[in-house]
């Protein structure tokens, strides 16, 4: 089975990526949609350009893809890049932050994907599943959502057990403040988190937006990610902006 | 002793006739000589001692009472009354006169079915008895009428007979123009009081005498002799020849329903349910073997039993040891002991049967307001109206930390014993805020924890309760508000409620509280008939005190789904306004679009209710915000050499004068005050008058702050409230 996975640097892709490996599937490429507007209802923003290091650590070609973030082209974009029908260089140049420095190992995907299969870490949300599914139906693929109405909980506790390590790296919702950015999900603050869950009543695993994360090293990687960033919070919402971001050596 | 126990058994007895019956309270204006009068229909009745009635006030039994010489809690008491051999039995519930406890009185208007109106003859009708007479009209409560210390009229103003006349008919007009503005539209002309038919009573409630017509014929005294009897100090006489209890009762007898016949008008009024059930029929019929249906209308102390509720039995009849409902508690509760109430004493009985007025013990979930059945599905009693807001806060705390979870105990009765009084605890500091109906009831409250629960507490200084509203609209500006996430935008627009809306609101015309979609209909009717716009009401999604929520939007998906978000957010900005975090009143919020994400996971709580909060909160500001105060009306009588002082006094409290009536020697001020100038009055009214000045508050509504006085008021509350000293822009709820 040659599977490619879409990964938006966070939690819920690298579970998925992790997922895939353990199948024992042939991974041929991350693909990570980057978008260049201010807002995607359908993918997450910030911190997304942590796949490539993520690739690298999974040694695994990395397929950008450069969208608008509009809502009726977003899907477009994604199918065209796996028919090939992009210039990944120019999306990889596009949407890569000038201040971070490019990691030598990237091995960049040029061409068109032959996979059998999408996987994705799609939790809850129909709005993604089902435009995921008629694309994947359109290219006569089909899809994988590992996580698919997993308990909130229950992910968000295996995320620590298999030794996934995430950071905050937005957070917008009611109950969620500063103090959440750039930290790592810990034992500790999952059981504050879960709290704030309750008293708020947010999703849990972050399924509605409320906050998106970036995973730095996990069990399916060889190596970690470390980087640096600062807290930009303003009415109710915040972002932790990275500013540098390296994969360490080990 | 004997004839107590005697009266006892012969209660028990009449408790199940049911045309023998009368639920009456009496409602007056404070001093007017309420709790007096209440004794002596004890006393008279064999319930004390006839010397002490006048004198022992029994129903004042909180302690507090009697040293404050006001009567703070409505108690009730049952007695047995003959009339030309026949026993009847009368349930008498006693209502505080002073304005800081209406509450109260709604309550005890809601038990019973008659109600005495207590006027003075000297000082005529006051503010406070314009308010507990709409109180028991509102609640179809029939009225008669009793004209007090007619013996200061006689031997203090040394009044003839024809100047009397005058005055007791200035009296009931004014009593029966209430009667005709406030009662029900079919009963207005019927009720009116009238000294021939016999519902009009006088006489003096201190020297135990009254008099009425028909009390007249059949005794054969006449005014002549009433004033024979007063001159010459032998009003004791009179009272023997005409005791006011024997008056008094004879005429809530005579003219004052049984329970029989009011519950079958009054039932549909007070009673939300489906009229055409078995339930509401044995209410109707008020059948003492019907399904039990009770309303508690108070709750109050027992130092031995714990908190004793007492309440109106409507159907059925309640056994002791037997299980019921509290309506929503979350367990059915065993019935510990059912008594009749008599002053201070509780007479334990197996049963209290349905027309009458029940003391439990033992159901822990009751609290006024609440109604007990025997299943947990039965439909209870709309809640009760209240007619005042809380208008003043004050922070308390235990000295000592030890006291704490004393402290906490105490609070939690309080709030459950007294309807009026709002008790909210902060989080942060740990100190809790009463929220009352004036600086008195806030003292009297804090009295209560320190002497009656014996915990030192520390006491802020009374703080006004302020309204937040706005003087324009944002028509055709809608206000958008982002969730955080971005994914949903809601587009509100307010404007003021009219005036006389916001009193139908603040009356409780409309209801309260989320509207079902069902009933939006109806109510938005409702709107109709008191020419707002019926179409544009019927999308009513709200009502929150005086502010209303409505869905003025047109197809967007969706929207259903989250109209329990929009209304919460509705609901906590009308409890904390955008400028200072105080209560909204008096605005319509109409949403007039909304874009929301098309996955209900990205449009939950979290998101959901901050951006409808910003788009109300933003629209608000955009309309210009607003201060209201609470105003009260004032009365001031001092003689005239020292009114100078008073009105002065008055006008550096930012008081208006409305009127000053001389009466002889008596100089009055009528006018209004705001709530926030009315702190330490007392004191520097009597220092003005030497003493001599008696005067009554009632609250008064809010008013419109002045202008010049907003950046000074807001920059204190938000000071006090620890929010930032800069005023919240418009900017600040874009995004």
């Amino acid at each position: 089975m040659r599977v490619a996975i879409l990964c938006s640097g966070g939690k819920d892709s690298a579970y998925a990526a992790w997922w895939a490996m353990m199948q024992g599937w042939d991974t041929v490429a991350i693909i990570t949609i980057g978008i260049k507007g201010n807002d995607s209802m359908m993918f997450q923003i910030p911190g997304t350009f942590i796949s490539a290091f993520q690739s690298v650590c999974m040694n695994v070609p990395w397929l950008p893809v450069e969208s608008s973030g509009k809502e009726e082209l977003e899907m477009l974009d994604l199918k065209n890049a796996i028919l090939g029908k992009n210039d990944n260089l120019n999306a990889y140049n596009s949407i890569w932050p000038e201040h971070i420095k490019k990691n030598q190992n990237l091995d960049l995907f040029i061409g068109k994907l032959k996979i059998d299969a999408l996987v994705t870490g799609a939790l809850r949300s129909d709005y993604q599943k089902t435009r995921i599914e008629r694309m994947c139906e359109s290219l006569g693929i089909i899809s994988f959502s590992p996580l698919w109405h997993k308990d909130p909980l229950e992910h968000m506790n295996s995320l620590i057990e298999l030794g996934f390590e995430i950071k905050f790296i937005s957070v917008s919702c009611e109950g969620l403040d500063k103090e959440w950015l750039g930290t790592s999900l810990t034992k500790d603050n999952l059981s504050q988190l879960v709290n704030l869950s309750k008293q708020f009543r947010f999703n849990l695993d972050g399924e509605g937006g409320e906050f998106e994360t970036i995973t730095v090293s996990g069990p399916h990687m060889r190596n970690k990610i470390k980087c640096s960033g600062k807290v930009c919070f303003k009415s109710g919402r915040g972002i932790w902006e990275i500013e540098e971001a390296d994969i360490t050596q080990c | 002793m004997g004839r107590k126990e005697d009266n006892i058994e012969r209660a028990v007895e009449v408790m199940r006739v049911r045309d023998k019956i009368r639920n009456l309270a009496i409602a007056a204006h404070i001093d007017h000589g309420k709790t007096t009068l209440s004794d002596n229909l004890i006393a008279g009745a064999g319930m004390m001692s006839e010397d002490l009635a006048g004198k022992s006030r029994v129903l004042d039994f909180d302690d507090q009472e009697s040293a404050r010489g006001i009567t703070i809690n409505a108690a009730s008491a049952s007695m047995v009354h003959d009339v030309e051999g026949t026993d009847y039995l009368i349930n008498l519930i006693d209502t505080p006169g002073h304005v800081d406890f209406g509450g109260d009185v709604t309550r005890a208007m809601r038990a019973v079915d008659g109600c005495i109106i207590l006027a003075c003859a000297v000082e005529g009708t006051m503010p406070q008895t314009e308010t507990v007479v709409r109180q028991a009209l509102k609640e179809k409560v029939r009225p008669v009428l009793f004209i007090n210390k007619v013996d200061r009229l006689i031997n203090e103003l040394q009044i003839d007979g024809p100047e009397m006349m005058k005055r007791f008919e200035k009296i009931i007009t004014k009593v029966n123009k209430l009667i005709y503005t406030f009662a029900p539209a079919e009963l207005r002309k019927e009720w009116q009081v009238d000294v021939k038919k016999g519902t009009v009573a006088f006489g003096s409630a201190y020297y135990n005498w009254g008099m009425s017509i028909p009390y007249m014929a059949k005794s054969g005294i006449n005014f002549t002799q009433i004033f024979e009897y007063c001159h010459n100090d032998q009003q004791k006489e009179l009272a023997k020849k005409a005791p006011v209890h024997r008056v008094l009762l004879d005429m809530a007898v005579d003219k004052l329903p049984s329970p029989l016949v009011a519950q079958e008008y009054r039932i549909p009024n007070i009673w939300q349910g489906d009229l055409e059930s078995d339930f509401a029929k044995s209410m109707i019929k008020c059948d003492p073997d019907g399904p039990l249906s009770l309303m508690i209308v108070k709750i109050w102390m027992d130092p031995h039993a714990g908190e004793v509720a007492v309440g109106r039995v409507y159907s059925g009849s309640i056994k002791h040891g037997e299980s019921v409902w509290a309506l929503g508690g979350a367990k059915a509760e065993r019935v510990q002991q059912v008594s009749m109430m008599v002053g201070g004493d509780r007479i334990a009985v197996a049963e209290v049967s349905a027309g009458n007025i029940a003391a439990l013990t033992g159901i822990k979930s009751a609290a006024a307001g609440v109604t007990i059945t025997r299943n947990k599905d039965d439909t209870g009693f709309e809640p009760i109206r209240h007619y005042s807001e809380p208008v003043v806060t004050v922070a308390v705390e235990p000295k000592s930390m030890k006291d704490l979870p004393k402290f906490v105990d105490a609070l939690r009765s309080l709030a459950k014993s007294d309807a009026s009084l709002q008790v909210s605890t902060n989080a942060e500091t740990g100190e809790a805020l009463l929220a009352g109906m004036g600086e008195l009831h806030l003292e009297i409250t804090t009295y209560r924890i320190e002497e009656e629960q014996g915990i030192k507490v520390k006491v802020s200084e009374p703080i006004v309760v302020y309204r937040e509203s706005i003087e324009g609209d944002n028509k055709g500006r809608p206000f958008e508000g982002k969730s955080p996430n971005r994914h949903n935008r809601f587009y509100i627009e307010v404007e003021p409620m009219p005036d006389d809306i916001i009193k139908e609101l603040r009356d409780g015309t409309f209801g309260d509280g989320p509207v079902r979609t069902k009933d939006a209909k109806s109510t938005g009717n409702k709107f109709g008939e008191f020419g707002m716009d019926k179409d544009l009401m019927r999308k009513i999604y709200a009502i929150n005190g005086t502010n209303v929520l409505i869905n003025d939007t047109k197809g967007i998906q969706n929207l259903h789904e989250t109209r329990e978000l929009i209304i919460e957010g509705f609901n906590d900005v009308c409890k904390k306004g955008p400028v200072a975090e105080e209560p909204l009143m008096g605005v319509m919020v109409r949403l007039v679009d909304a874009k929301l994400h098309e996955d209900a996971i990205h449009r939950g709580p979290a998101q959901t209710i901050p951006a409808v909060r910003n788009s109300m909160k933003g629209a608000l500001i955009r309309a210009r915000s607003v201060i209201f105060e609470p105003m009260q009306n004032i009365r001031i009588d001092a003689p005239n050499d020292v009114i100078g002082g008073v009105t002065g006094e008055l006008n550096k409290r930012r008081g208006i004068i409305e009127d000053m009536p001389v009466d002889g020697g008596t100089a009055s001020v009528i006018g209004k005050m705001p709530v926030a100038e009315s702190f330490g009055f007392s004191n520097s009214v009597r220092a003005a008058s030497q003493g001599r000045a008696v005067w009554n508050t009632e609250n008064a509504g809010y008013v419109h702050l002045p202008r010049e006085l907003f950046n000074k008021v807001v920059a204190e509350i938000r000071d006090r409230k620890g929010l930032k000293s800069e005023l919240p822009g418009e900017a600040q709820y874009m995004d």
